[in-house]
């Protein structure tokens, strides 16, 4: 069958060693190459935050066209570079992706984290809900540390004594990241770590 | 990639490899699921003084023509003008607009690039100081109704058979060209009749018209009467191409003229422009990829800057006094014979300073500088004699 790459539309060339080695791929090997793999990791509140990528370039525009203008089929492209990394970080590991307002997801239609640890088959729990009112991008930076509307919900509980991954697309001031692990540590989980894929690099000071 | 029969209702899409689909398993068109957004709704506006004021009287072939596309319009036909660069083809149809605002109909003002809105808007607002003109284009779109709007292509999937007049500017440029989402956008967009407005316009675009009830009025006259610049062509190797470039620009720059460097690239552009900001400080590049893009335009303008390396994002609706050009590389694939002849026409538009160098750098003088070449000489020879195509 035909292949084409979701994000340039390009038809895919075969390749047998691809095809064996990876059976489900979506993007093309160009376009892969543009995407600019940057590791690196802080350290918060005692928790552990890894990033794969800097908030910039071909990543940055797949994930405003997946979360922002809907396009759904982009769900397993932007996380694909790097699952083999992620699976190895999340070895015994169960993910909570970190909510976002209920009003930017019922017009979404989707919730965009879950539905991209769905695709690639990563072990999540929804246990944490957000009731904040306002949107955390509309606020200024110094005022978000003040909207902690992260709270746990029922789901929350079969995560006692678990190692968890707080998971996240962008991170900007970390104040969305805080309220999550102070939210979820109510519950007492073995181990607590972070992964975000993108940092935006210039609102750290 | 699923094998459906779909047709996206915004675009006309119906190739298999754009087609996605959401959660619910529903198809839906990838090309333009960006273009989500509000649409506008119809109102009549209740301003009733739409006078037009210029600061220049129109030339008589100017006044000529714009009387028969007004009369065209009333007639219900559809209308391509093909005028030279800087024949005043914006001013050609203010008389239209302000008849069809006298009626209250809805007219619009499309052009495929962001900069030209950013460039025509002041200009249609001193045209019609008492009308309320709305520029709608990417990160500026907060208003959508107004007496007259000015907007890129793309923002045309808002207005559903809205526009009683439609004019679209610079139909073969980048990224409208050979874009057939655009393309059934724009015919979407039109309730009444369109008029297409070209200084370099293809055989099939003529063809297309004449066959969707049109008619092609012709100008080749620019509004102060002078001959278009004729471009020189300068033949260089690769390395000399750079020191041809500078010794140009030095000796424009001794005569207190601005100038454009045109590069095919960004990465020529760059490696262009740190070579001759060595010898040449005041000077800047500008490429899509700038940020501050319209800043440092805004910039060149004010007069900060006596050069400015560009990728060919400035080659179409960009009007400055006493502008040069050097178009270094001519002679790369990615311009052909409509490009060369819009760059070229960005020289002497102004009527303090009619005359204005053109000059093609490159390795190759290959068909298509010939062409461009050529094809001026012709408008001229047209122009001088009086004589119709």
């Amino acid at each position: 069958m035909e292949r084409y790459c979701k994000v340039c539309f390009e038809k895919i060339k075969f390749s047998f060693l691809r095809n064996m080695i990876e059976s489900k791929y979506s993007i093309c090997s160009s376009c892969q190459e543009k995407i600019k793999v940057d590791f690196s990791s802080i350290k918060v509140d005692g928790v552990k935050i890894k990033f794969l990528s800097l908030y910039d370039g071909l990543l940055k525009n797949m994930l405003l066209s997946y979360k922002e203008s809907n396009d759904f089929e982009l769900r397993d492209s932007i996380l694909y570079f790097f699952l083999p990394y992620i699976k190895l970080y999340s070895l015994n590991c169960i993910f909570v992706p970190i909510p976002s307002s209920k009003e930017s997801n019922s017009k979404r239609g989707f919730n965009h984290l879950v539905e991209i640890l769905k695709v690639h088959k990563l072990k999540y729990i929804d246990a944490l809900e957000n009731v904040s009112t306002k949107n955390q991008k509309e606020l200024a930076a110094n005022k978000r540390m003040n909207n902690k509307n992260i709270v746990i919900n029922k789901n929350a509980y079969q995560l006692q004594d678990k190692k968890i991954i707080l998971f996240d697309d962008v991170y900007t001031t970390g104040s969305t990241f805080i309220s999550s692990v102070n939210a979820i540590k109510k519950i007492s989980p073995k181990k607590i770590k972070g992964l975000i894929i993108m940092k935006n690099q210039f609102q750290i000071n | 990639m699923r094998n459906i029969s779909f047709t996206c209702p915004i675009c006309g899409n119906s190739d298999n490899k754009y087609i996605g689909f959401d959660i619910k398993n529903k198809p839906y068109c990838r090309l333009c699921c960006r273009l989500s957004g509000s649409k506008a709704s119809y109102k009549v506006s209740n301003n009733v003084d739409y006078s037009l004021h210029l600061d220049y009287p129109l030339s008589e072939k100017q006044q000529e023509i714009a009387n028969q596309i007004k009369s065209h319009l009333i007639e219900k036909h559809n209308v391509l003008v093909h005028a030279v660069t800087g024949a005043g083809k914006t001013e050609l149809i203010y008389e239209s607009f302000k008849y069809y605002l006298s009626k209250n109909l809805k007219v619009g003002f499309a052009t495929p690039r962001k900069d030209v809105v950013i460039d025509l808007t002041p200009r249609f607002k001193d045209a019609f100081p008492k009308c309320n003109v709305v520029s709608i284009y990417g990160d500026h779109s907060s208003v959508f109704e107004g007496d007259i709007l000015v907007l890129t292509t793309h923002q045309l999937y808002r207005y559903n058979n809205y526009f009683d007049l439609i004019v679209l500017d610079e139909i073969d440029a980048f990224p409208y060209k050979g874009n057939k989402q655009l393309e059934t956008i724009f015919r979407k967009c039109i309730k009444g009749n369109y008029v297409l407005l070209s200084a370099t316009p293809s055989s099939s675009d003529i063809k297309k018209i004449k066959e969707d009830n049109g008619v092609v009025l012709q100008l080749f006259e620019r509004y102060h009467k002078h001959d278009l610049p004729l471009p020189t062509f300068i033949k260089g190797n690769y390395y000399s191409c750079y020191l041809k470039c500078l010794k140009y620009l030095r000796h424009f720059i001794k005569e207190n003229k601005k100038v454009f460097v045109f590069t095919p690239t960004i990465d020529i552009g760059k490696s262009l422009y740190s070579f001759l900001s060595l010898f040449i400080k005041n000077g800047d590049f500008v490429s899509s990829k700038e940020e501050e893009r319209s800043l440092i335009i805004e910039r060149f303008k004010k007069g900060y800057y006596s050069y400015l390396v560009t990728t060919s994002i400035l080659e179409r609706g960009v009007t400055i006094e006493n502008l040069q050009v050097i178009v270094f590389r001519a002679d790369n694939t990615i311009y052909d014979c409509a490009s060369l002849i819009q760059i070229a026409g960005r020289a002497g538009r102004k009527i303090k300073s009619p005359n204005g160098q053109v000059i093609f750098i490159g390795e190759i003088y290959n068909d298509e500088i010939k062409k461009a070449i050529t094809e001026i000489k012709k408008y001229n020879e047209v122009k001088n004699n009086g004589k119709v195509l």
